[in-house]
């Protein structure tokens, strides 16, 4: 079996903690906690496949977040459905580590159930396209799409 | 009107108005203003300085509650600000207690002479292992738990060894953490070093060592030595080197069998065995033995020497004129120095003794004894010092120089006073005295040549015996020259050897050899004493008639008289007596007729 890391990128309470939670415990609060530094994970996806995921905070702070990147396998970009601004963050990150675009990636865009506050417009596809073309409205909280997002993430790895 | 006079006012101050509205603008423009104000500020503060102090320390004068409220608005700046400064003080202060707290146990263990101490003690002696180390070993028990070899890189685990139940959490997710905390410990320390080296996890310990590709991160329980991180640092360097392929293909971690037969050497539990000693095969008491034995003999040895030493010091201490300053042992060789008075000679000195003197003049009584008798140059004379008070005492004879003598003794160092008790003996009688006294009997003569006494001459046997035993005293005798005259047998031949005869006329032939023979023994014994005289007495057997017995004895007398004169004897040395008859007889008896002799002396 073989261990894959995988970084989740984004925004401060954009939701990458509770995709995770729910991804390997299966698990949501409402409640926000702070990740502090990182957080990390593992599940294991099938029989050849482990994933270490990595669950990094301090996005916000340019520079601090790197050494976290280092020999990952692949990403999962965040962003808050929400808060459409989540997005520049992305931007900044890959400006910083633009070697981060040549690994697989899929992109999360979270809080999908909150469909009242959702403030998404076409234009924020076109972003997301140049970091991934796999993209999936998901909900940490009701789990929408979470699964699916994580194995096809692991597809594209193998 | 207004206009005549702004035309009137342009004329007369033009010039000052520009100035106004130059100086207005300054003031206006901050920009400016600064740096016109800025170019004063610091003479302006010295003038300031200068004419009021105070103003200086109200100026120096900062408010702690002001960095309160600094450090509270901006904690994390002072953090960066004053960990560079802050780590160093706290690592230096945590290794100097560190070192305070080995040297204590050192200290404490040293003290101890336990079996266990003592074999430890000879452990470090022997491997060269510091002692306090050794300790450590000993009494510290350990257990490594779990060896995560991990891709510094990624932070992905390469191998696990270790129990995995035990972990309550993954171990690919302990991996990964433990590179983000030293992520996180390097980024937030800023530390460019290795970063996170050590960590505690409740009671157990997570050491982390560093490598080029990958780490070391191994839990233990319990509290491990040095020694320990030795080795695993040397196995992560061989990793490194043996497995150099493996490491950087991540397709073979996690099933690579020799990788983990490595790291599984390094899960060693460390307890306060006792059977060590079997395993090591070290028999620790054999050597205990030998170091009694050598201690033992140590002690002996030593014993002897101090017994030897006191023996030399209480000898040289009592040789009197001896005075001993210093004693040493060099090489098997005692050496005293000391001062030495030149009479004394040392007597039994130790065979590794040797004596390095000076010379100086004692007082001591025993000395002074010697100096005395010295001079006396008497062995019968007894010399006896007390307290520096000499006394003198036997025979002396007291010969002329005895006074100069006395006088010599007075005034050597250290005779207070001299006493001088000897009793006067006569001086010894000389040859010549004793023979002016007691001359040498018969015909003896003394001549002593040299230490010999030569007598010669003629004495008798009992006379030259008494003689020769009365001058022995002067010295040896050498009587070989002496004749002989037996005095005692020739007198007695003489008394009885009467010479019969009958005729009155003459003397017969047989008579006359007779006499002849008497006379040569009387001559003999008279040249021993020459007023030896003889006396003659005349008998007969009283036959016939009595007048002509008297007649006859008469007649015979005078023969025999006649024969001794005619031969030398002086008259007066004869005496004579004629026995008379008083009755006669019938018989004839030859034997009772002649002359008898009789010498006397
Ligand atoms: N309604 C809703 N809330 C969410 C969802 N995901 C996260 N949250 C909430 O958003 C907040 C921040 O989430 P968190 O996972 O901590 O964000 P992180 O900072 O990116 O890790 C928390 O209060 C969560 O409960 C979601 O899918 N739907
Ligand atoms: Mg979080």
């Amino acid at each position: 079996m073989k261990s894959k890391k995988i970084c989740m990128i984004g925004r401060f309470a954009v939701g990458k903690t509770s995709l995770v939670d729910r991804y390997v415990k299966n698990q949501f609060s409402e409640k926000y906690q702070t990740t502090v530094g990182v957080s990390i994970s593992t599940k294991i996806i099938d029989v050849t496949t482990k994933f270490v995921i990595w669950d990094i905070a301090g996005f916000e702070q340019k520079n601090h977040y790197k050494p976290y990147l280092r020999g990952a396998h692949a990403i999962i970009y965040v962003v808050d459905a929400t808060e459409p601004e989540s997005l520049q963050t992305l931007d900044q990150i890959i400006q910083d580590s633009p070697e981060l675009k040549a690994l697989p990636a899929v992109c999360f865009i979270n809080k999908a159930d909150l469909v009242d506050n959702i403030m998404w417009q076409d234009q924020f596809n076109t972003k997301i396209n140049q970091l991934t073309k796999h993209s999936y409205w998901t909900s940490a909280k009701t789990g929408d799409n979470v699964e699916a997002g994580f194995v096809a993430l692991s597809h594209l790895i193998s | 009107m207004s206009n005549d006079r702004e035309q009137l006012k342009a004329l007369l101050l033009s010039e000052e108005i520009a100035q106004l509205k130059a100086l207005q603008e300054l003031l206006q423009n901050k920009q400016k203003f600064s740096e016109k104000v800025s170019e004063v500020l610091d003479p302006a503060t010295d003038l300031a300085f200068k004419a009021n102090p105070a103003f200086e320390k109200k100026l120096s004068k900062i408010d702690p509650q002001s960095y309160v409220e600094a450090i509270k608005a901006n904690k994390q700046t002072f953090i960066d600000a004053l960990l560079p400064i802050i780590g160093p003080m706290i690592r230096k202060s945590v290794t100097s207690s560190i070192r305070r707290f080995v040297a204590d146990v050192n200290r404490a263990v040293e003290m101890g002479v336990s079996a266990k101490a003592l074999k430890w003690r000879w452990l470090a002696f022997r491997t060269g292992v510091p002692f306090t180390e050794i300790v450590f070993n000993n009494t510290i028990e350990y257990q490594v738990q779990q060896v995560f070899l991990i891709d510094n890189h990624s932070g992905l685990l390469i191998t696990h060894v270790g129990q995995e139940e035990l972990l309550h959490q993954d171990k690919d997710a302990i991996s990964s953490m433990l590179t983000a905390i030293q992520d996180f410990v390097k980024d937030s320390m800023g530390s460019d070093g290795e970063g996170l080296s050590a960590a505690e996890l409740g009671d157990d310990l997570l050491w982390l060592i560093h490598g080029s590709k990958a780490n070391i991160a191994a839990v233990i329980k319990g509290a491990p030595t040095q020694r320990l991180n030795d080795a695993i640092t040397t196995t992560l360097e061989h990793i490194h080197i043996e497995f150099n392929q493996q490491l950087a293909e991540p397709n073979d971690w996690n099933n690579n069998v020799e990788l983990k037969t490595e790291l599984e050497k390094l899960l060693v539990t460390k307890t306060q065995s006792e059977d060590e000693e079997q395993q090591q095969g070290i028999n620790f008491w054999p050597w205990l033995l030998v170091v009694c034995g050598l201690l033992a003999w140590w002690g002996w040895s030593a014993y002897q020497h101090k017994v030897t030493l006191n023996k030399i010091t209480n000898q040289l201490n009592q040789t009197a004129g001896f005075m001993l300053t210093g004693l040493e042992y060099d090489g098997g060789q005692f050496i005293a120095t000391g001062l030495k008075d030149p009479s004394v000679e040392f007597k039994n000195l130790a065979d590794n003794l040797t004596v390095n003197s000076t010379p100086f003049l004692s007082l001591a009584d025993d000395i002074i004894v010697k100096r005395v008798k010295n001079i006396l140059n008497d062995e019968q004379l007894e010399v006896t010092s007390i307290d520096n008070q000499v006394t003198i005492q036997g025979r002396s004879a007291k010969d002329p120089a005895w006074q100069q003598k006395i006088t010599l003794i007075q005034q050597l160092p250290g005779v207070a006073q001299l006493h001088d008790a000897t009793q006067k003996i006569p001086p010894k009688a000389t040859l010549a005295d004793y023979l002016a006294n007691n001359p040498p009997p018969d015909k003896l003569v003394v001549k002593p040549i040299n230490d010999t006494l030569f007598i010669s001459g003629l004495a008798s046997q009992e006379n030259l015996t008494a003689f020769n035993r009365s001058i022995e005293q002067f010295g040896k005798v050498d009587a070989s020259q002496v004749e002989i005259i037996n005095r005692k047998e020739l007198t007695q031949y003489i008394n009885r050897s009467p010479l019969n005869f009958s005729q009155t006329r003459q003397i017969n032939e047989t008579g006359l050899k007779h006499l002849s023979t008497i006379l040569s023994a009387l001559n003999k014994i008279r040249r021993l004493n020459t007023n030896t005289s003889i006396k003659l007495t005349a008998q007969s057997d009283c036959q016939g008639s009595i007048e002509q017995s008297n007649t006859n004895n008469q007649a015979r007398l005078n023969l025999v008289q006649i024969y001794l004169v005619d031969n030398g004897i002086p008259s007066k040395h004869i005496q004579t007596a004629v026995i008379a008859c008083t009755s006669t007889t019938n018989e004839v008896d030859a034997d009772k007729i002649g002359v008898w002799f009789e010498v006397l002396l």
